[in-house]
């Protein structure tokens, strides 16, 4: 049996016995924003926001009373900004930061602990000895559970053909096991985002204000930010380069490639006239039908149906992957992923 | 020749068919559509019980019948964000049409409509003349196909679902599809909440997609192996025993046909014995790829993945939305029945000697009216086109008779002309 103390629910504050201590001091939500003595608590959720909107990180504070009781008020106070964006930052640098805790942690009872009280995953041990006679114990985790959470993790490093696969269960290193929690503890937290009913603002209102304010100023959505950037084309994949360089040469494009033309260029902010603009340079160009079919394709005509760009993997299956030694390329499995990881790189990698 | 074989589906559906409920379950969840005998298609239905269903298809009689893979709050609506989508089970549709085999090149034809460009063979997807993707194609079942599709269905279900995932005989609902392929659904309330990216995951493990990144690493720009113990799990020990298969059982032309160069299958038949010790160590080595290099090398794996590999169409098992035909309705374009086969029925199964539902009827008066028809197996009962010449009215058992006029190469004529 995993023995938690206190330091531990300050790492891990969404463990049931961190849940069960804030209620056994019975502090609620109504005290914590209407009442001077918990200020420090109060003080501390808004921090651990700002730390996930500005550094996309939450800092593990020294007090871990205050760790814990602060985690569920900070939740109540994304709640109350009511913004998807911040929701998903916050929940992200939060399962981060469990994830990092427990790579440092390096402790797979505790992992597999977590794993089942919170997920209820049903882990099992593997117990083999390995060539040089040492007892190795392996995590694994049933393989739909992994199917969910590692299809969301880009790489190769993912695929389920690499990994050893026994009677649907996935062995998986430790180091693995708590990237997946990751993405389940993220899972767990945006889950719990609702406004609390009948709470009164109190103490957290120019909180709430303030945060809502840096939101503004720092989340724009993704597309925006894209476009804000003014994306060069020395950022676009090498995929999307061959193609317009084969649509600049007035060569034919395949279906597949002229689509991933439009539904990429229109995710970084392109209109429907420079998109028609641009494949005005072919031999078969006819602008009625171009523009009716890009206009389909940005959702504005037929169903309505706004097409994202394929992925990599659909890229890859038409033959029109270019990635060759691309780094970016190994990492990402999207080509608008791509262009994040590029940019946010300042065009340094290449 | 349609009002003959609408009457022949009727009274299947009237009198023989009656749905296994517990293969849909929960029907009044599900999706249903049909396509009519001129191509319509009427999606969006939904039924609360059997009988209803039945009762619907007796009145319509639809040429093919499907429903969906997915659990809807509203499976009527007409709209997929009304129809409020609850979970899909996992499906996988296996269809000789995917897997390349030698004898399409004898029976299967394709056209292009819009050049009218033609071929033998499995069909590309574009024409290769004029790059339409309107093509029409013709093909046919045969003993061989329907071989291959089982190879390939025994592969999904006992070495990926039973073996790697565990499932049980009890999971998995399988149907012969009526044509020359087989449909699986997993019945399994954890697989069938997974997302279409997740299922991607699973596709590429079904088609060993990732097997030659899996021997072959690529360390900062340089190449190297990784060899694995014949005893490993996953693909790592399945493409380690396939590629012992190959080594040990290929002879030099059959290794120059899945790319080896002269020199390298020469080794290998040469030293064969050698190689297959170093696999069979328990810390195995694969240092005859530096002999051989690695382009043979991968060559080699991509033949074993071909061995491994289940290949199944990835669109049906990606698609959480999709219509899978209905177990127990007819195909309509063989006649053949949508046959559920539990796990120990499938060993004994043979598609072309199943009965057929048209078997009551007797004989049928028809005319062949296309030279490309060729030899086939249908409800036990044998078509070959030398001894049914072209153009002359022939008495044939009904079922074979079905077929040929659903494949379009023949049409029915008066009894009195069959003598």
């Amino acid at each position: 049996m995993v023995k938690l103390d206190l330091a531990d629910l300050a790492k891990y504050p969404f463990l049931p016995e961190a849940k069960s201590y804030v209620e056994r001091l019975g502090i609620e939500l109504r005290e914590l924003f209407n009442d001077p003595d918990y200020s420090d608590i109060l003080e501390r959720a808004y921090e651990r926001v700002v730390e996930a909107l500005e550094h996309g990180y939450v800092r593990l504070g020294r007090d871990p009373h205050i760790e814990i009781v602060s985690f569920p008020a900070a939740i109540a106070l994304v709640s109350f900004v009511g913004s998807d964006l911040l929701a998903q930052r916050y929940a992200t640098a939060e399962a981060k930061r469990a994830s990092r805790q427990l790579e440092r942690d390096n402790n797979l009872e505790l992992t597999v602990y977590i794993s089942d009280a919170v997920f209820n995953w049903g882990l099992k041990i593997v117990r083999r000895e390995t060539l040089d006679g040492r007892i190795e114990e392996t995590p694994m985790v049933p393989v739909y559970t992994y199917l969910k959470y590692a299809s969301r993790v880009s790489g190769s490093f993912w695929s389920l053909v690499s990994r050893r696969v026994e009677n649907g269960y996935v062995h998986l290193p430790l180091r693995a096991l708590i990237r997946l929690l990751e993405e389940a503890i993220k899972d767990y937290i945006l889950e719990r985002f609702s406004p609390p009913v009948g709470v009164e603002l109190g103490y957290a209102e120019p909180l709430v204000a303030r945060l809502s304010e840096l939101v503004k100023k720092r989340l724009k959505p993704a597309e925006e930010l894209l476009e804000a950037y003014r994306i060069g084309e020395e950022s676009y994949p090498p995929c999307i380069r061959v193609m317009l360089g084969n649509l600049r040469a007035g060569k034919g494009l395949p279906h597949l490639a002229r689509f991933t033309i439009v539904t990429f260029l229109r995710a970084l902010g392109w209109d429907v006239d420079r998109v028609v603009e641009l494949f005005s340079i072919l031999p078969d160009f006819n602008e009625r039908i171009t523009r009716y079919q890009v206009e389909h394709i940005f959702g504005l005509r037929g169903s309505r149906t706004v097409y994202a760009p394929p992925s990599c993997a659909t890229l890859k299956r038409g033959n029109l992957c270019y990635a060759g030694g691309d780094p970016i390329c190994g990492k990402v499995k999207h080509p608008l992923q791509y262009v994040r990881v590029k940019v946010k790189a300042g065009g340094k990698a290449d | 020749m349609e009002r003959l074989i609408k009457r022949m589906f009727r009274d299947y559906y009237s009198k023989a068919f009656s749905l296994n409920e517990s293969l849909v379950s929960p029907i009044e969840r599900r999706e249903f559509g049909v396509q009519f005998f001129d191509g319509l298609m009427q999606r969006h239905l939904s039924f609360a019980a059997g009988e209803e269903l039945r009762s619907f298809l007796t009145s319509k009689v639809p040429k093919g019948v499907y429903y969906s893979s997915a659990c809807y709050e509203n499976p009527a609506a007409k709209e997929m964000e009304l129809k409020g989508w609850v979970c899909a089970d996992l499906s996988f549709d296996i269809d000789v049409d995917h897997i390349p085999t030698k004898c399409k090149q004898e029976h299967d034809w394709w056209r292009c409509k819009n050049c009218g460009y033609e071929g033998r063979g499995m069909s590309p997807p574009r024409c290769p003349i004029c790059g339409s993707e309107r093509m029409e194609r013709h093909t046919w079942i045969c003993d061989k196909c329907q071989h291959e599709a089982k190879e390939h269905l025994y592969r999904l279900v006992d070495d990926f679902l039973m073996g790697d995932l565990g499932l049980s005989p009890k999971q998995l609902i399988i149907t012969f599809s009526g044509h020359r392929g087989y449909h699986v659904r997993v019945v399994s309330d954890e697989y069938s909440r997974l997302d279409p990216e997740s299922r991607g995951l699973l596709i590429e493990y079904i088609l060993g997609l990732g097997v030659k990144e899996l021997v072959l690493e690529e360390v900062s720009g340089r190449r190297r192996y990784r060899a694995y113990p014949l005893d490993e799990l996953g693909w790592r020990g399945r493409v380690a025993r396939l590629l012992y298969e190959v080594i040990s059982g290929y002879s030099v032309e059959e290794l120059l046909e899945i790319g080896l160069s002269e020199d390298a299958a020469r080794f290998i038949v040469r030293n064969r014995v050698g190689i297959l010790r170093q696999l069979e160590a328990r810390r195995p080595s694969w240092s005859f790829i530096k002999v051989i290099g690695r382009r043979n090398f991968e060559s080699l794996v991509e033949e074993a993945r071909f061995r491994g590999a289940a290949i199944i169409d990835e669109r049906v098992t990606r698609d959480v939305k999709r219509l899978l035909r209905l177990p127990g309705s007819l195909h309509g374009s063989t006649g053949m029945m949508v046959k559920p086969l539990s796990y120990s029925e499938l060993e004994g199964f043979n598609p072309m000697e199943m009965p057929s539902p048209f078997e009551r009827f007797g004989d049928l008066c028809i005319k062949i009216t296309s030279k490309r028809t060729y030899k086939v197996t249908v409800g036990g009962y044998k078509y070959d086109p030398a001894s049914n010449p072209v153009g002359r009215p022939l008495k044939l058992p009904a079922p074979l008779a079905i077929y040929l006029l659903l494949k379009g190469h023949a049409e029915v004529v008066g009894d009195g002309d069959c003598t």
